[in-house]
């Protein structure tokens, strides 16, 4: 900021830079840094069940069936 | 004996002929590589990519706090005794100049900047503290020289004042390489990096060369408190200007580019500024930094006079953009739109080429 002044007169700051009024802002894409690696969660095996019995999964014998 | 002369003549050497780095830039990128792995890697795939035709970027940079910010980083290149002592030119207020590889285009160096400011975890765009000096290859003629500087100047996003204290550096009084206190200021015959692709106009065809046509020699500008679009900008005018002044592919619109500033500038009856002494030649002429500090003054004025104008009227004139230059929608308006219409005009010959036509 610089301070002018004359005497019989108010001091007046004059900003040292101002923003140019016909530059509009514009945003050049450019590479973006990947977010930090999280871990790889690996779903624990939930049993599946088919609504008749508690437990009962697609992978025991007897879990399908054939026309 | 021998070995002892020849040092001694070697630390002669160096104390007139200013080395630029004294680091590798796979050093540079390897150190950087953890902070901003894509950003990196970008930058080392296009690191010789020339765009278009466009000049090679260097930068350097100014730091005029005490430099605390850079201190791992200089010393993760080797120290302070190999990075910073080695290039005794800086900024007369600098604490450190830390001077970067050259790369191929403003965007790579744009990109640089970013890892930097990554690595350091503080701005180095628009950060009163950071003196940005783009630097690019050819030394421009006196009248050259004005353009470049006042384009950079009313096609800035800032409009700044300065002092003459503002333009000061180790180089300005130099025995060797007086440069003055300019914007606009010439190297000192230090390193040069020519291996960048150089577009040369052979009849009406491109022909593209490996190295560039100087065995030496920069125009570099000292923006102050720099943006991405004064690296775009000074990137854009100096290639004009450097093709029209060595006979380069875009010489044509470089010289057409030079008629329609100077037009512009006539038509604001700012003409008489490009006579001032912008850059410090070997012309004994040229050593007037108060007349050319009166000419800047008088630039600088004017530019601010046009802000407040605009700010007056509330908002600017809607789709001043697509306006032709020459319409009088103010100076500042007025470059914004011939830099945009350059810069296209450049993009558009290339991909015509780039097509097997003819631009």
């Amino acid at each position: 900021m610089i301070r002018a002044h004359q005497p019989g007169s108010e001091p007046i700051d004059i900003p040292e830079t101002i923003p140019n009024p016909v530059v509009v802002p514009k945003r050049t894409p450019t590479p973006t840094e990947p977010a930090p690696k999280e871990p790889v969660r690996i779903p624990e095996k939930v049993p599946w069940t088919d609504g008749r019995g508690a437990g009962r999964s697609v992978f025991s014998a007897g879990g399908s069936r054939r026309g | 004996m021998a070995l002892y002369l020849f040092k001694q003549w070697y630390d002669f050497i160096r104390k007139i002929r200013p080395v630029s780095y004294g680091y590798s830039f796979e050093d540079l990128l390897a150190l950087l590589h953890d902070h901003a792995p894509a950003k990196v890697d970008a930058v080392a795939r296009h690191r010789r990519r020339v765009e278009h035709g466009h000049l090679s970027v260097g930068l350097k940079i100014h730091c005029l706090g005490d430099g605390s910010q850079f201190s791992t980083l200089v010393a993760g290149l080797g120290g302070s005794e190999k990075i910073l002592d080695v290039n005794r030119y800086k900024h007369s207020r600098a604490s450190l100049c830390l001077v970067l590889p050259p790369v191929g285009s403003a965007r790579s160096a744009i990109l640089l900047l970013e890892c930097i400011e990554h690595f350091i975890g503080s701005a180095l765009f628009s950060n009163p503290e950071i003196q940005i000096q783009v630097c690019s290859p050819g030394r421009l003629d006196a009248r050259r020289s004005a353009l470049l500087a006042i384009g950079f100047y009313l096609g800035s996003d800032t409009l700044r004042r300065y002092t003459l204290g503002d333009l000061a550096t180790s180089f300005a009084e130099d025995y060797y390489y007086p440069r003055g206190r300019r914007l606009v200021l010439y190297d000192a015959e230090g390193d040069f990096d020519r291996n960048f692709d150089w577009w040369k106009e052979s009849g009406e065809d491109r022909l593209v060369q490996p190295r560039l046509p100087f065995k030496n020699g920069r125009s570099d500008l000292l923006t102050g408190s720099g943006s991405r679009l004064d690296i775009e900008n000074i990137n854009l005018l100096a290639t004009l200007l450097v093709h029209a002044r060595y006979h380069g592919y875009w010489n044509q619109l470089g010289m057409q580019f030079q008629e329609e500033m100077e037009a512009l500038l006539e038509q604001h009856l700012l003409n008489g500024l490009v006579d001032a002494p912008w850059v410090r030649t070997d012309d004994p002429e040229s050593d007037d930094d108060d007349r050319f500090f009166a000419a800047l003054q008088e630039l600088v004025a004017y530019a601010f006079e046009e802000s407040a104008r605009i700010k007056k009227e509330g908002r600017l004139f809607p789709g001043w953009h697509e306006k032709p230059v020459r319409s009088s929608c103010g100076i500042l308006q007025e470059v914004q739109s011939l830099l945009q219409k350059y810069r296209s005009g450049l993009v558009r010959q290339s991909h015509l080429l780039d097509q097997g036509g003819r631009a």
